[in-house]
């Protein structure tokens, strides 16, 4: 059995890397036969500034990031960067630079697997020179885009490489353009041109996108071209990107598991008429909710910070602009909600769309709880056709749509990870538990006792202020069980006034402190052989000098600590009694 | 005046018990007072407020109680819990979509808490055109044949309306803890049989001999071998008239659907040199058909 999923794991490993293989080269015969018939052939008013006039990449984000998104695309900028990454993506987002740079985009499921959004934006760029006259060029764009899977063909519906991998088309409109040039009169253009997008999730922690950016040869279906009011037609340059990202550490889908850290990286090359660029990329975040960014891109390094909260955020980056080559600080404004679907009444007329954010209806457990309980219980009801998962094992759902059952705990910190899974997608909740250790502390029955026979008030209030010490006490014991530091066998109570052995302090100072234990090859006192139980301790603490033998030579794990020896101890930590 | 013997005596055991009890209370005497004096030593409750006050037990106490370090994936406790499912057997592997012929699944499920700790197994028909949870039982009754065992059973047919081809049958178990394991088993809904091996003893033989051939078939028909109709051989190149009917030699050792039959014949002496086609057929109950040929070798 082992073998069989050996080999068919093998067997996936083959078909995936293969499959990588195929999408690589048809990426490459894709961009060297664009190289061939696209490039090249641009020059007028725009090109010889080293302006695309319907460059719509922006936000914070992936400027941060060095700009490159394209083997990203992990979020609704996929709109401007990668159309391929459309189908799993949602939000609207505001980029403002200042009041002459800003965009606006937005981005909806429709519910079948598929999504559809558009960008606006207004660039102004000024500070630019024709040898010693003064170029500004303003431009305002709107582009309409579609992204869907491979999987939406029925043919290729159940293919796993068809569900892994995205395309999007965009649709992108000059609605006018504006050019001024010092002495000469002003030029205004319109003019259309689309952009096709491909991301592969080749796992589930890697991307692979591709980006064809104005793809249109001049003049077919009118589009391909700025027409200038002075009536000259200018091509407008394609650009062609290729991208790659890995999600190295995170909770979910992550090379590395990490509940609260995060880390992308990104890289990308591109090459149109007007240049070549390249860009590096990284994300780091903390707890889900802190982003700080860095990239290279532009011949510059690039970085900004992130804000995330349930529903939305805000970006920061500071980064050079490619034309003007002047640094620029961008903000975004990003809303991504969770139940955002176009078409609503699809859930009435067909299939009922299946949101996996929302298909936890109710569960037991609490994120950040507290119990002294060895498990704990993990119910909850679902929606229909979801597969639940606790741990990685799959709990079973009635016909209520509910489940019931319990994980155990272990002492100290429990990660339980509820996941459910439909349709070929998978969303994980996770809930941190401790679990501390329960004790019984024997003095602490006994002076509720005290306090229940007490009757004169001032004795009574003595009592309750001892109590209070004894259950501080008793805090600190429950703390130092559950880190393993003190012992207490089940069932057995713990005497706060109980005398503590040389062998007992030994062990709980070295554990405390994390001392490693080293290896003991001989006997370290005459009454501590090399196969004592506590040998390895007793060494730590002689070695150290916390505890000194005794002048026949004897250590006597069993003899009692006296209270000066104890605080003569404790003072090499800095304690004083 | 002397004392009585017995005084003297009583005198010398007085003195002796008060010499004892002095020397012991000279030489517990110190554990007396030790003892008595607890406040010279430290205290279990003591060491606990020593240790926590230490500047790397703070520190590793704010870490515990921290819910934003050190809930990593080692933290996820993968204790097993779910029931496992050790194998499916299902019987015949092909079973001809008839309504009647009865097929069987049989579960081995184990359980962490033991099989009585299983809740309940079941099985997806519904790719076969029966109820997606069909029920199967462990208690020695309706085809199960030990009850309690941790083998589950089920029978079931397949409705005529059913296609033909490869069918998959899941297989759910459930514990009394809510968790679940899923199995997979196939089963092939087919209505031909199928010939799995004919041989010719001897393949090869000389013209103008009468040969005796003992002619062998393997036959795997779906659902049950007795359902088979007849097996016949082709002969007529050879210049036999009819089709000869092959004898029922009974089950082979491959399987309880696996049944082998057997003709002998002879090859005419005036038969030519060359190579001759022989072909076998199989008829099943349920109008299924199937036809292989095998080749015979008639040399000088």
């Amino acid at each position: 059995m082992m073998k069989t999923s050996n080999i068919l794991g093998n067997e996936n490993r083959v078909m995936r890397n293969a499959n990588l293989l195929f999408l690589i080269r048809i990426t490459l015969y894709v961009l060297l036969i664009c190289f061939l018939f696209f490039i090249g052939t641009a020059s007028a008013l725009l090109t010889s500034d080293g302006i695309d006039p319907l460059d719509m990449e922006g936000g914070s984000r992936p400027l941060a990031m060095g700009g490159a998104f394209v083997g990203l695309a992990d979020d609704l900028y996929s709109l401007a960067y990668n159309p391929g990454g459309l189908a799993w993506t949602k939000g609207l987002a505001l980029d403002l630079r200042d009041i002459n740079n800003y965009s606006l985009m937005q981005s909806s499921p429709t519910g079948n697997g598929d999504a559809v959004g558009f960008i606006f934006t207004t660039k102004k760029l000024t500070g630019l020179s024709v040898g010693t006259t003064e170029v500004s060029f303003g431009t305002n764009t709107l582009s309409l885009v579609y992204g869907t899977k491979f999987s939406l063909l029925p043919i290729l519906a159940n293919l796993s490489f068809a569900k892994q991998t995205g395309v999007g088309i965009s649709i992108k409109t000059i609605l006018g353009s504006n050019y001024s040039q010092t002495g000469q009169s002003d030029l205004s253009a319109v003019g259309w041109d689309m952009d096709l997008g491909f991301l592969y999730k080749a796992n589930e922690w890697s991307r692979l996108g591709l980006s064809l950016q104005n793809i249109l040869p001049q003049n077919m279906l009118g589009g391909g071209i700025a027409k200038w009011s002075n009536g000259v037609n200018e091509e407008i340059p394609a650009n062609y990107k290729l991208g790659y990202s890995a999600k190295l550490i995170g909770d979910d889908d992550a090379l590395n598991y990490d509940y609260t850290k995060g880390l992308i990286i990104s890289g990308q090359l591109g090459s149109s008429s007007l240049r070549t660029t390249y860009g590096l990329g990284a994300e780091l975040g903390w707890s889900k909710k802190f982003f700080f960014r860095i990239g290279y891109g532009n011949s510059a390094l690039n970085y900004g910070l992130g804000w995330r909260l349930e529903d939305g955020g805000i970006d920061f980056a500071y980064y050079k602009e490619a034309v003007t080559n002047q640094q620029r600080a961008e903000f975004s404004f990003v809303y991504f909600p969770g139940k955002w679907i176009l078409v609503q009444k699809l859930e009435e007329i067909k299939k009922p769309v299946l949101i996996l954010g929302d298909a936890l209806q109710t569960v037991s457990i609490a994120d950040n709880a507290e119990t002294y309980d060895e498990k704990i219980d993990v119910s909850g009801k679902v929606k229909s056709e979801v597969e639940v998962y606790i741990n990685g094992a799959r709990a079973y759902v009635d016909a209520a749509k509910t489940f019931k059952t319990w994980v155990p705990l272990k002492v100290g910190k429990n990660l339980i990870v509820v996941e459910l899974r439909a349709q070929g997608e998978k969303k994980t909740w996770d809930y941190k538990v401790l679990r501390k250790a329960k004790i019984v502390v024997a003095e602490e029955e006994k002076i509720d006792q005290q306090i229940k026979a007490a009757v004169i008030p001032e004795v009574k209030a003595r009592l309750i202020e001892e109590k209070k010490v004894i259950e501080q006490t008793k805090e600190k014991v429950e703390v130092l069980v559950t880190l393993g530091v003190v012992e207490v066998k089940p069932k057995e109570e713990f005497v706060l006034e109980d005398r503590i052995t040389r062998g007992e302090l030994a062990t709980w100072i070295v554990k405390a402190a994390g001392f490693d234990l080293p290896e003991v090859k001989k006997d370290v006192y005459v009454d501590v052989p090399k196969d004592h139980v506590l040998a390895p301790y007793i060494k730590v603490v002689s070695n150290l000098e916390l505890l000194e033998p005794f002048p026949d030579g004897t250590f006597r794990p069993e003899a009692f600590v006296s209270k000066k020896e104890g605080e003569e101890i404790f003072r090499n930590f800095g304690i004083e009694q | 005046m002397k004392m009585p013997k017995h005084k003297k005596n009583n005198r010398r055991v007085g003195t002796s018990l008060v010499l004892v009890g002095l020397t012991l209370a000279v030489l517990l005497s110190p554990a007396l007072a030790e003892d008595n004096n607890d406040d010279q030593y430290l205290t279990k409750g003591d060491a606990v407020n020593f240790v926590s006050a230490t500047g790397f037990m703070k520190n590793k106490i704010g870490q515990l109680l921290s819910w934003t370090v050190g809930y990593d994936i080692s933290k996820v406790n993968r204790v097993r819990l779910t029931p496992t499912v050790k194998y499916i057997r299902v019987t015949p592997r092909m079973v001809p979509p008839d309504g009647r012929t009865i097929f069987e699944i049989f579960a081995a499920v184990d359980d962490p808490g033991g099989i009585g700790n299983i809740q309940g197994v079941r099985a997806d028909l519904s790719s076969v055109g029966r109820l997606s949870n069909s029920v199967l039982v462990d208690n020695g009754m309706f085809g199960d044949e030990t009850a309690q065992d941790g083998i589950y059973s089920l029978q079931a047919s397949v409705p005529s309306r059913t296609d033909l081809g490869a069918k998959e049958v899941a297989i759910t178990v459930a514990n009394k803890k809510g968790w679940l394991a899923l199995a997979k088993a196939n089963l092939d809904v087919e209505k031909d049989p199928t010939i799995n091996k004919i041989t010719l003893v001897p393949e090869k033989v000389k013209t103008g001999q009468e040969t005796v051939i003992t002619l062998s078939v393997d036959v795997e028909n779906p659902g049950r071998a007795r359902d088979i109709k007849e097996v016949t051989a082709d002969l007529r190149a050879l210049g036999y008239a009819t089709l000869l009917l092959l004898q029922d030699d009974g089950k082979t050792e491959t399987g309880n659907s696996h049944q082998a039959f057997s003709l002998q014949f002879t090859v005419p002496k005036t038969l030519d040199p060359g190579e001759y086609k022989v072909r076998v057929g199989v008829l099943n109950i349920y109008a299924g058909y199937t036809g292989k040929d095998i080749t015979l070798k008639v040399e000088r």
